[in-house]
């Protein structure tokens, strides 16, 4: 039996060496093709509900000038993150609204710790809603220019608008009050939504910074330890990446505030996955088993623990949770979820270890319409009533 | 953005962190797959197999480490290649790529790939630096004598030389362990 040298190598561990030489490939067109590929396969919601952004500002308006009581009955933060979170084709139900005002905090309530607005360059920027569990922290934010400067809905095949510029100073910056975590224990994801309103020739837009927790083992993100959020302006970015900045300024506030939480156990304990996982590299399998050690439900997230008996020393597999659903009483099946693992460092055996995580839902569950949760083969039962 | 940030967006869903991803590795992605097609196929068939290393990257998000990412998208990049290659009938044009392995009624099993591997690794970590680098960038890199000529600074006859030792090299380690046939 012949073999090529060239498969012997296959699974070889080959460092880089400098290749050099022409290579007629285009970057510009493989990052096109990877990018519309990955938009096709994601089921990331990019047009929302249009707002009614008139009321809100009449929201907010009232929300600063007259009782907290009156505010808080007009516009609770369902109403104001459901733009945000339903798509075209349908409202969110009672439920979700519900689910939403009791964790949310919303600008002038009587409770509410969130931060007022501030005014810098002749421009403002008023903290509006805030909802967060301790895995995803949505904040919805009103931005106003200048007087006098237009801020157009923009086609969003030739560009956008930004709360951050192109240097480092410009960034976004969320950072804990110093020393309250380890060092270096704060971590986050944020994404940006912007919202397109009824009155796009004014000065005023709304934001949605969507913040996901990539933090150490026991940092959250509802847990009140202040946390300054710092922007530098609003920019305009263009599809070649260029920026131009609209306003300037500096911007902050504390946004490290209490949510109450709604999180309901789920009586997962002990129950088991199992996967055969295959090493393509190396031509190596291994029988995955993960064991539950807990589970619980958010209206925003899945929160979760568990061994796995995936050996840490692999190269090439990432350890993972498996497949998780929730199936609604109604039959409906929340299946899109995204979120993270991490290892959490406990090492339970030699041949075992303990990782967390959690997935984060498209939309806010009314965990009451919760029937159960799907795990690998295992159906658990929910009762949130 | 650091490569543990650039994971952190890609494990949490961002196309941010694929678009850092790409910034960072199209260049030496796409060395590692025009070396194993060049003109075997089109430049727009090219691009697509490594966008379709990354898109294994952004849907295989947790196979990627750390420190490991760069070979990790070099092994996905060739693998795709070398398939695309086999789909056309088609064999890397390498130096005297075969060797002769010993008849066998079965199938080899787990254990005699593991033993094969790693002693086409202890060979090939054997050789003197210059000669691994050379083997490499042609068994693995599927780069042609010429090529590693000009970015060695090597004539061709030394190239050829350096190949021929790694050559005899990995089959004398084989054969004393019993899984090539002397030719």
């Amino acid at each position: 039996m012949k073999r090529n040298i060239s498969d012997l190598l296959d699974r070889y561990p080959a460092e880089d060496f400098s290749l050099g030489g022409d290579v007629p490939y285009s970057p510009s067109r493989i990052k096109e093709i990877t990018m519309n590929k990955i938009d096709i396969r994601t089921n990331k919601t990019t047009k929302r509900f249009q707002p009614a952004r008139l009321l809100l500002a009449a929201a907010v308006a009232a929300a600063l000038s007259v009782s907290a009581f009156a505010a808080d009955r007009i516009f609770g933060a369902g109403e104001l993150f459901q733009d945000f979170f339903a798509k075209e084709d349908g409202a969110l139900s009672q439920g979700q609204l519900d689910a939403i005002d009791q964790l949310g905090h919303v600008a002038g309530e009587a409770a509410s710790g969130l931060p007022a607005a501030v005014t810098d360059n002749g421009a403002s920027i008023t903290p509006v809603a805030a909802l967060a569990d301790e895995n995803i922290y949505y904040l919805r934010l009103r931005v106003e220019a200048p007087e006098g400067t237009a801020l157009p809905d923009l086609d969003p095949d030739t560009g956008c608008y930004q709360l951050f510029g192109p240097e480092g100073a410009d960034h976004i910056d969320l950072e804990p009050a110093q020393g309250t975590y380890p060092a270096d224990g704060f971590g986050y994801n944020l994404d940006l939504s912007v919202l397109p309103d009824s009155e796009p020739n004014d000065n005023i837009k709304e934001f949605v910074l969507q913040f996901t927790n990539l933090s150490d083992s026991g940092i959250a993100l509802n847990d009140g330890i202040s946390k300054l959020l710092t922007i530098h302006g609003l920019w305009t970015q263009d599809a070649d990446k260029g920026y131009t900045p609209v306003f300037t300024g500096k911007y902050a506030f504390d946004i490290g505030l209490n949510f109450r939480s709604q999180s309901v156990n789920v009586d997962a304990g002990g129950l088991t996955w199992s996967v055969r996982a295959k090493d393509e590299f190396r031509n190596k399998v291994y029988d995955v088993t993960n064991t539950v050690k807990y589970m619980s439900l958010s209206p925003l997230s899945l929160s979760y623990r568990y061994t796995t008996t995936l050996p840490s020393g692999n190269n090439w597999i990432g350890a993972g949770m498996g497949p998780v659903e929730i199936v609604l009483k109604d039959g409906t099946v929340i299946s899109t979820l995204h979120g993270c693992d991490r290892d959490i460092g406990a090492s339970i055996s030699g041949e075992e270890r303990e990782l967390e995580g959690f997935r984060v839902f498209d939309q806010p569950l009314d965990l009451s319409q919760v029937d159960y949760v799907q795990y690998g083969d295992n159906k658990i039962p929910v009762n949130a009533e | 953005m650091r490569e543990e940030i650039v994971l952190q967006k890609i494990c949490a869903g961002d196309p941010a962190g694929l678009e850092a991803l790409m910034e960072r590795y199209i260049p030496y992605v796409s060395a590692v797959v025009w070396a194993v097609l060049r003109d075997v196929m089109s430049v727009e068939d090219g691009e697509e197999v490594v966008s379709d290393v990354f898109l294994a990257a952004w849907n295989q998000a947790g196979e990627l480490r750390p420190g490991s990412v760069k070979p990790w998208l070099g092994a996905v990049a060739r693998n795709k290649a070398k398939n695309r290659l086999r789909q056309r009938n088609q064999t890397l044009p390498l130096e005297e790529d075969t060797l002769e392995l010993p008849a066998s009624d079965d199938p080899p099993g787990e254990y005699e790939r593991a033993v094969e591997r790693q002693l086409v690794r202890q060979a090939v970590d054997s050789l003197p630096p210059p000669d691994r680098e050379v083997f490499l960038r042609h068994y693995y890199y599927a780069q042609t004598v010429g090529e590693i000529g000009e970015a060695m600074d090597l004539n061709i006859s030394t190239v050829k030389t350096k190949l021929r030792r790694g050559r005899m090299k990995l089959k004398d380690i084989l054969t004393r362990e019993g899984f090539l046939c002397e030719a």
